[in-house]
């Protein structure tokens, strides 16, 4: 049960459908895809503020880009960074 | 089963020392990524990717978001009662990190703007939580960091009333120990009058802080020379 509100899809207003349609649309492996098929919860963490999950996922996305490391090697960090919080994603 | 190469270990060894203590990454750690093959472009996108898994970690948890991805690790037994690592005094400090600064990466151009417009959301507005709020916030999660300059910066954010220190109480937990922040963190804030909208600017913000006091950490050890 999340600690605070999370807008659904079948919920969202048109602003915040156009948001997540837009996230769905980005070209991304398939293992950044959950199963239900719908944005993943670390998106619709966000929901209530959907200029903000625009502009977040805009900035953080960068990760992916860049020459130095290969796909898995970002996945290698990233999932070191969470196990060491003790975090799924 | 397939051992990790060296350079798989000392990516994986740099992911957690930027999260756990991102204060002593120093030249050396660089020198390490660089002796086992990373380019100088991966040395900056390796500070990146630490940094932004910082972020969404800590929204992860502040939020309270189920887990939704398929994943071949094997599941996390979390310790709640698992306590950060201690920190240096202030003493020790890096002066030369400022958090509360835009980071710039010289071979990632491209994220600049980006990464402006998500610190001037944060920052340029008054809604949910005030300015004022805002930087204490951003003092107190950075306060853990060892982040001098965004200390330094926000030196007068200290809490005046009840609000304010449970405003700095959450930020000094989601930045210290995320995976004990919970439901009973998040009525707190509620009790002292933020509605979930706003909890959420106070998640991301202290989240994004997460993400620029590392990248500076990160982008100071770059300065000195290895």
């Amino acid at each position: 049960m999340p600690h605070i509100r999370i807008v659904e899809v079948h919920e969202a207003d048109a602003p915040l459908r156009a948001v997540y349609d837009a996230m769905l649309s980005r070209p991304i492996p398939a293992t950044y895809r959950p199963s239900h098929g719908g944005p993943a919860g670390i998106i619709r963490a966000h929901s209530l503020d959907p200029d903000l999950l625009q502009i977040t996922f805009l900035a953080t996305g960068t990760f992916h880009r860049g020459d130095g490391l290969s796909w898995a090697e970002r996945e290698l960090i990233a999932a070191s960074a969470s196990r060491t919080n003790q975090c799924f994603y | 089963m397939q051992r990790a190469s060296p350079r798989q270990r000392e990516l994986a060894g740099f992911a957690v020392v930027m999260t756990e203590a991102p204060w002593s990454i120093d030249a050396a750690d660089l020198d390490r990524l660089r002796a086992v093959g990373v380019s100088e472009d991966g040395v900056e996108q390796a500070i990146c990717v630490a940094s932004f898994f910082n972020y969404y970690t800590r929204v992860a948890d502040g939020t309270g978001i189920t887990f939704d991805y398929e994943s071949p690790l094997p599941r996390l037994s979390i310790d709640l009662a698992r306590e950060a690592l201690p920190r240096p005094p202030p003493s020790e400090w890096n002066p030369a990190v400022d958090g509360s600064r835009v980071p710039v990466f010289a071979r990632r151009a491209f994220a600049q703007a980006l990464l402006e417009a998500w610190h001037a959301y944060h920052f340029d507005r008054d809604v949910l939580l005030s300015r004022r709020e805002r930087r204490i916030l951003v003092r107190a999660a950075a306060a853990e960091l060892c982040d001098a300059g965004a200390v330094a910066r926000h030196e007068d954010m200290i809490p005046r009333d009840a609000r304010e220190h449970a405003l700095a109480a959450y930020a000094t937990k989601l930045t210290r120990t995320p995976w004990a922040v919970g439901a009973a963190e998040a009525a707190t804030l509620r009790a002292h009058g933020l509605d979930d909208p706003a909890i959420l600017a106070a998640i991301t913000l202290i989240a994004h802080q997460n993400t620029f006091s590392r990248m500076h950490h990160g982008l100071a050890a770059l300065a000195t020379a290895g």
